[in-house]
């Protein structure tokens, strides 16, 4: 609707109220009266401030709606604006994630080495308190630890078969899985991460011709970011062929 | 001391003054690994690298596991991490049970580094309000190393500086001032 259009009518309206009123008004009184009575000036008074009202009013009117009407546009935009500055700050944190982990991993001749700095990039780019890499083990088809993080004095050998426990189904579903608020206790049941409560795990599993032939898990006390599967879905490729090339 | 190449400085209550003092007396060209080990909140993760960089002339940072340890550069043990010296001149991280009720455990950062890299090593126990760091001084010192431990009068909190001097008989005891140009006459 149109609100100057309506303030108009409005504002006209007032006018024509005060015109006639003051008419009655004058009809009444002959001019010696107009003179002397102090019910004129009253009666000016009274009809200028009706006639400001109705213009005040008006203007208030409009100036309220008009606010309401760019408020609600503003907080629409600003939504509007803040999901598509998110969505480029993932895009750009995505991709400097990517480029980090990336970054450097045909310079590495031995598989251990490989992996370990896997999980430095991890750590660097996720806050990973905790991680392990484990790699198939083509005569055994047993996964097999090559590289830890943060793992200091823990000698044990995790070895896991395709299927078997948890990281055994990630390696056999090949998709990664996140586990959230972890109760203490809970990754040293599931993993072989430790006896610390860490809250958050993330195991990948790097899939080289439909088959894991390597997994990581790592673990912080932070929550992976959301668009964790974007990144698996760009680095898994390049990882898998050189864990696959190494492990050859 | 003409071995020493890795100087750790530990402290907890009461350290943090001194060791922005001599962090900020270090210069650019300091040509020692220096390891700061201090009990921090664990909640707190980042601040504290920042606060000591702004100071400092030489660069900073928190090592990551198996980080080679270079020289002319310091350290500080990440918050909620034991940090341990390998014998291949790396950092090891771990998250074990906290050890005299910290982690990172000064102990565990000085045995390390003693039994590791032996006579390269230089101990600092600066003021703090409990036992740790003690048995580390001990095991830098049987494997060749040097310890210096500041004097418990001059310390804020003087129960570290003491339970340190109880377990071993330190080669220098200095003051916070005296710890500061001990280390500039080693450059």
């Amino acid at each position: 609707m149109n609100i100057e259009l309506i303030r108009k009518v409005l504002a006209t309206l007032l006018f024509i109220v005060s015109v006639v009123f003051m008419y009655f008004i004058f009809k009444q009184l002959d001019v010696e009266s107009i003179k002397m009575s102090k019910n004129f000036l009253f009666a000016g008074l009274f009809l200028s401030l009706l006639f400001l009202f109705g213009l005040v009013f008006t203007k208030t009117t409009t100036t309220k709606i008009i606010y309401k009407e760019n408020k609600e546009e503003t907080e629409e935009d600003i939504k509007k604006e803040s999901i598509e500055q998110i969505k480029k700050s993932a895009t750009i944190l995505s991709e400097k994630h990517i480029l980090s982990i990336l970054s450097n991993i045909e310079k590495h001749s031995y598989i251990n080495k490989f992996a370990e700095s896997l999980l430095i990039k991890f750590a660097q780019e996720f806050r990973v308190v905790q991680g392990i890499t484990y790699v198939k083990n083509v005569k055994t088809n047993k996964f097999e630890v090559v590289a830890t993080y943060a793992l200091y004095g823990k000698k044990e050998k995790n070895i896991f078969e395709t299927g078997i426990g948890i990281n055994g189904q990630v390696a056999l579903n090949k998709k990664i899985k996140i586990i959230k608020d972890i109760p203490e206790g809970y990754i040293n049941v599931v993993s072989g991460l430790g006896s610390s409560s860490l809250g958050n795990m993330l195991i990948i599993p790097f899939v080289y011709n439909g088959e894991t032939v390597a997994l990581t898990e790592i673990a912080s006390f932070e929550p992976f970011p959301d668009y964790i599967n974007e990144i698996y879905n760009k680095i898994n490729n390049k990882i898998a062929e050189k864990f696959n090339k190494l492990n050859s | 001391m003409n071995n020493i190449k890795y100087i750790l400085i530990a402290g907890s209550a009461g350290s943090f003054k001194i060791i922005t003092e001599i962090v900020e007396a270090l210069p650019k060209n300091f040509p020692y690994a220096v390891i700061l080990v201090l009990h921090r909140l664990r909640h707190i993760k980042q601040g504290f690298k920042e606060a000591l960089s702004a100071k400092s002339e030489m660069e900073i940072s928190e090592p990551f596991d198996k980080e080679k340890i270079e020289l002319n550069r310091i350290y500080i043990a990440p918050a909620n991490y034991h940090l341990f010296l390998e014998p291949d001149s790396t950092f090891a991280l771990s998250i074990e049970e906290a050890v005299n009720h910290s982690r990172p455990a000064i102990d565990l950062s000085f045995s390390s580094a003693g039994k590791s890299l032996k006579d390269k090593v230089l101990g600092i126990l600066l003021s703090g309000a409990n036992k740790d760091g003690a048995v580390g001084l001990r095991h830098i010192k049987e494997n060749g190393g040097k310890i210096i431990i500041q004097n418990p009068d001059d310390a804020v909190v003087r129960t570290m500086p003491d339970a340190g001097i109880k377990e071993i008989k330190p080669d220098k005891i200095l003051s916070s001032k005296e710890i500061i140009n001990f280390l500039l006459s080693l450059n």
